[in-house]
């Protein structure tokens, strides 16, 4: 009695969306702060001493660009970001997928990460340039643990939670422990393992910056923030502003755009 | 059917989950044996402990006092459970296609081959579902029904099934009834299957175990009258009449026990 299809009493659950989309009313808000910012330098409500116009500065960004090695100095943080990032990431999810696998090794471990997450990297500049000097290694390493603790709790968050019923299901088919950790609990925690890594990309890059204009380089966006502010070079300063805000935006839409691509299921 | 071997023991079992004040005991000191290649089902009130008492028999549960041994306890058997809560055991980040075959890939076994063995239980079963769809967009049915393949793509040597065919309408069920039926004639696997619907229990098992309010044990083992060939059509017999109405009988005595 073959039965042509299967009738069923429930009907499929209403998946919400998982990404929220932007749409054209995501333009919106920064138009009207442009807009906003064009009409209180326009009409010169404050001085153009601490706020200069927007014109003023996009062609101050422009200029950057055509005579003053910006594009050398976006490199030299973008290296330091990607290298203390990736570094942090490789270290932190294997790490702490582990911890999160077992209830004991996360109760045992979780005070002791969340201290050194609370800890702000960049009040310890003093410690990094003891241990790694001026150049490019102390601010990689500040990056670094930025990134290490808050890709090591997302992930060892993401692995305690976990789904029991899905690592029962494992291991009744016979899973091994190790199976059952590669089959079930690494994707039961990707969600959760992508939000911290999206979370310390941004955190990275703040740390970068900050680190470069304490410590001091050659080249590096810190360190032109930085140049600006001594000769009090507003127009400067706005422009270098403006290019690491909208480099933090672009970098974090991609990463949003690929992250609802690999976890595809979640929200559903 | 006594000059099958024993298969499954279980000895004074008895569980409790929690402590102290929150103490929850659903097993106590209960003691069932099955032969291998029979074909048993559980009927009980809610919440009494059925799939605890599943999960102790495959060994995902511990006891606290008693045993369950298995073949002897000589080897480990093949397990092949349909889960209750069927969504929540399905990956939501696999294919229909690779639930199903989850059990072959702890194997080790290569894509190709777990797809074309997909491919072969979903023929037998003659089912149309989509296996290239995402759990998450099944209907609770064809969530259901993945499930059941799941369970069966292993050639299980246990077939343990915990209220299996919930969600799928009354057609479908007398169908599964027929497929599986067929399955455990073909292969000789061991069934255990708990069900919540008092014809499906008594026409589908060859022995139907009663359990208690919680905490479980046997109530009653009612033996199957109907002949061993089944067909749909002996639901309307006598003989299923009778042993629905010693059904019927159980509960009303174990109703009357509970409240005096
Ligand atoms: N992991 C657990 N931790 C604590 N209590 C549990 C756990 N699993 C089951 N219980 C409790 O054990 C009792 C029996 O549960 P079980 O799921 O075995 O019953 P059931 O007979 O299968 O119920 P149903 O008819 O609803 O399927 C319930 O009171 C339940 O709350
Ligand atoms: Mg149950």
């Amino acid at each position: 009695m073959p039965t042509p299809e299967i009738r069923t009493k429930d009907a499929p659950p209403a998946g919400r969306s998982a990404g929220v989309r932007i749409g054209v009313w995501g333009f919106a808000l920064p138009l009207l702060c442009l807009a906003l910012w064009y009409l209180v330098t326009g009409l010169k409500l404050v001085p153009p001493l601490l706020v200069p116009s927007p014109t003023a500065t996009f062609r101050r960004l422009v200029g950057l660009f055509l005579h003053e090695h910006l594009t050398s100095d976006i490199g030299a943080t973008a290296w330091r970001w990607g290298c203390g990032y990736i570094l942090g990431c490789l270290i932190g999810v294997p790490f702490g997928l582990f911890i999160g696998n077992s209830r004991k090794v996360y109760a045992a471990s979780y005070p002791t990460l969340d201290f050194f997450r609370s800890l702000p990297v960049t009040a310890l500049f003093p410690l990094f340039l003891l241990l790694f000097g001026i150049g490019d290694s102390a601010k990689i390493a500040m990056a670094f643990s930025a990134a290490l603790f808050v890709v090591i709790l997302n992930c060892a968050y993401g692995a305690l939670q976990a789904k029991e019923t899905r690592l029962r299901a494992a291991r009744v088919f016979g899973a091994s422990e190790w199976q059952v950790f590669r089959w079930v609990v690494f994707f039961e925690a990707l969600p959760q393992t992508l939000s911290g890594m999206r979370t310390s990309l941004s955190l990275c890059l703040v740390v970068v910056i900050v680190s470069e204009m304490f410590i001091g380089t050659q080249l590096g966006l810190g360190q032109r923030v930085f140049d600006a502010y001594t000769v009090n070079d507003t127009e400067k300063l706005y422009a270098v502003l403006v290019l690491i805000g909208l480099l933090g935006y672009l970098i974090n839409r991609g990463f949003v755009w690929a992250e609802t691509r690999i976890v595809f299921w979640t929200g559903k | 059917m006594s000059d099958r071997p024993l298969y499954i023991e279980i000895e004074h079992a008895s569980k409790a989950f929690g402590e102290g004040q929150k103490r929850n005991v659903v097993l106590r000191d209960f003691s069932l044996d099955v032969r291998k290649g029979e074909f048993l089902t559980f009927f009980g009130p809610n919440g009494c402990g059925k799939t605890t008492l599943l999960n102790v028999i495959v060994g995902v549960e511990s006891l606290d006092e008693g045993s369950v041994k298995m073949n002897g306890g000589t080897s480990r058997p093949r397990v092949g459970y349909v889960f209750q809560d069927y969504r929540g055991y399905l990956m939501p980040w696999l294919t229909v296609a690779e639930n199903i075959a989850f059990p072959l890939r702890i194997r080790g076994v290569s894509k190709p081959e777990r797809m074309s063995k997909v491919e072969a239980v979903v023929a037998r079963f003659q089912f149309r579902i989509d296996l290239g769809a995402y759990t998450y967009a099944l209907s609770g049915g064809q969530a259901q029904l993945t499930s059941i393949l799941r369970a069966l793509i292993l050639d299980p040597d246990i077939l343990i099934m915990d209220e299996p065919f919930s969600a799928l309408d009354y057609q479908t069920n007398l169908s599964l009834y027929e497929k599986v039926l067929q399955i455990w004639e073909a292969t000789g696997v061991t069934i255990l299957l708990v069900s919540h619907d008092i014809d499906e229990a008594i026409y589908l098992g060859e022995r139907t175990v009663f359990l208690t309010k919680r905490p479980a044990s046997v109530a009653a083992v009612l033996e199957s009258k109907l002949p061993a060939q089944k067909e749909l059509t002996q639901m309307g017999s006598e003989a299923f009449a009778s042993m629905k109405k010693q059904a019927l009988e159980i509960f009303r005595r174990e109703a009357l026990e509970k409240s005096a």
